[in-house]
């Protein structure tokens, strides 16, 4: 995917000026501190943001996210929420145990700690049948060893992943191509 | 904990049948001081007609008959609020028509309304109508407000998951708008129920509480009158409770909600 030229502005304020990159096929990280536009970034891409201009080619058709807070539905257990992106039942059970849930399957999201409801978020991103995957801090909550095996699993993702965070640990363990958006463009 | 919520339960129990006691209690000395039963009959008295009431078949065919009306003109207005909700939040256009006229018969008098419907109906169906019309207008402003206060985080999941249009109300705005749902139907029930009942006493259909009302009034069976009013009130308590303990489960949701967004 080629980003030229990016210019998003909210309300009049530029949040991202003339920002230009370009990702791999595998795993990339948008690096930055809070408020560089790393959130902005996702969005557009996914085409949640509109552009004010500037160009994005061989942008997903078909983006799943993972958003930066968790957005389960509430009413919904873990397991609903993951099956109602994928509408698999034994796919989204799979997921939930891969992301070591499996026995939490029938707990509502108030019933679920931070670092739980980060992984039931980040198992109904990887359901989805998507074309490229966004996740937006995946590790926020997560100890250490989770967050290890956590990237295991978005390694064994098979579609581009594009992924925003602020800690230099994770590109290393998820062997991403690393992009640092303060460096970039004219980011605000 | 749990003999500590018994000894609550026990303190307001004491407390309402103490209240209940004193103004009873009231009424009692109020209708020995006027010592006339065609204005003030004694509660024993009224106790008694009631007594004799509940025991007749027209008591229940009366009741049932006042209560299917108002039930008729409450689903109407549920089936009605929500579909003016609805087509309110997907046109600007049908919003802007109905709005003025919800507000109009919000700020109707409910007597004027049926003086002038007793003049288009019949009579047996003016209950109806009146329950319909006032409940209408707070499932209209209820499930309004639910629908725009619906998540927009979720609605924006459901877009990027593809949910489609069905869909998106099945998952997001069912849920979201269901406690507004709720809450307006418990509150709207016992509004209906004594505005149907007011109804009755002015068309006066047959078989209903309000033409009995209206007879007792008529004849001066002051004790009659007081008895069907007590059934009219115990009617409206029942679904006074009904509505409270909506609202405690509500709040529980709410809390069970918060919680969530605190973690």
């Amino acid at each position: 995917m080629k980003i030229t030229d990016l210019t998003v502005s909210y309300s009049g304020h530029v949040v991202l000026d003339r920002l230009s990159l370009e990702t791999g096929n595998g795993i990339t990280c948008i690096m930055g501190e809070s408020g560089y536009g790393k959130t902005t970034l996702l969005h557009t891409i996914a085409g949640l943001v509109k552009k004010d201009s500037g160009s994005i080619e061989g942008g997903p058709e078909r983006p799943a996210v993972m958003f930066q807070e968790d957005r389960l539905f509430p009413w919904l257990t873990a397991l609903e929420n993951i099956k109602v992106v994928c509408n698999d039942e034994e796919k989204a059970l799979r997921l939930l145990k891969e992301v070591e849930l499996e026995g939490h399957a029938e707990k509502y999201p108030s019933e679920l700690s931070g670092g739980m409801k980060r992984r039931v978020a980040l198992a109904r991103t990887l359901s989805f049948d998507s074309d490229m995957i966004i996740l937006d801090e995946p590790f926020k909550g997560l100890d250490e060893a989770l967050t290890k095996r956590m990237a295991a699993l978005i390694k064994r993702c098979e579609v581009p992943v594009i992924l925003a965070t602020h800690a230099e640990s994770d590109i290393e363990l998820l062997g991403a191509k690393k992009i640092d958006i303060q460096r970039l463009g004219k980011a605000v | 904990m749990k003999d500590a919520v018994k000894n609550i339960k026990m303190i307001r129990f004491l407390k309402a049948l103490f209240a209940t006691c004193f103004w009873v209690g009231v009424w009692a000395l109020a209708s020995r001081a006027v010592g006339k039963e065609l204005l003030i009959p004694s509660p024993l008295v009224v106790l008694s007609r009631i007594g004799g009431l509940v025991v007749t078949k027209p008591f229940w065919i009366k009741t049932g008959v006042s209560l299917l009306r108002v039930l008729g003109g409450f689903a109407a207005g549920l089936i009605g609020g929500t579909v003016l909700s609805v087509l309110a939040s997907v046109s600007e256009i049908a919003e802007a028509l109905i709005t003025p006229f919800i507000r109009i018969i919000r700020s109707t008098p409910v007597t004027s309304f049926i003086i002038l419907v007793m003049l288009w109906i019949s009579y047996t169906f003016v209950p109806v109508f009146i329950a319909g019309l006032l409940v209408t207008p707070i499932m209209y402003m209820n499930l309004r407000e639910g629908i725009i206060e619906t998540d927009k985080n979720l609605l924006e999941v459901a877009g990027i998951f593809r949910f489609g249009k069905w869909k998106t109300v099945k998952v997001v705005y069912i849920p979201s708008v269901k406690p507004y749902f709720v809450s307006a139907a418990v509150t709207s029930l016992g509004l209906a129920w004594k505005a149907g009942i007011a109804s009755e006493v002015l068309s006066l259909p047959s078989n209903s509480v309000g033409r009995e009302i209206y007879y007792s009034k008529l004849y001066l069976e002051t004790p009659d009158l007081f008895a069907w009013t007590v059934v009219v009130v115990i009617f409206s308590f029942f679904f006074e409770k009904l509505f409270e303990i909506f609202v405690k489960n509500r709040k529980k949701e709410k809390e069970a909600v918060k919680e969530n967004e605190d973690n």
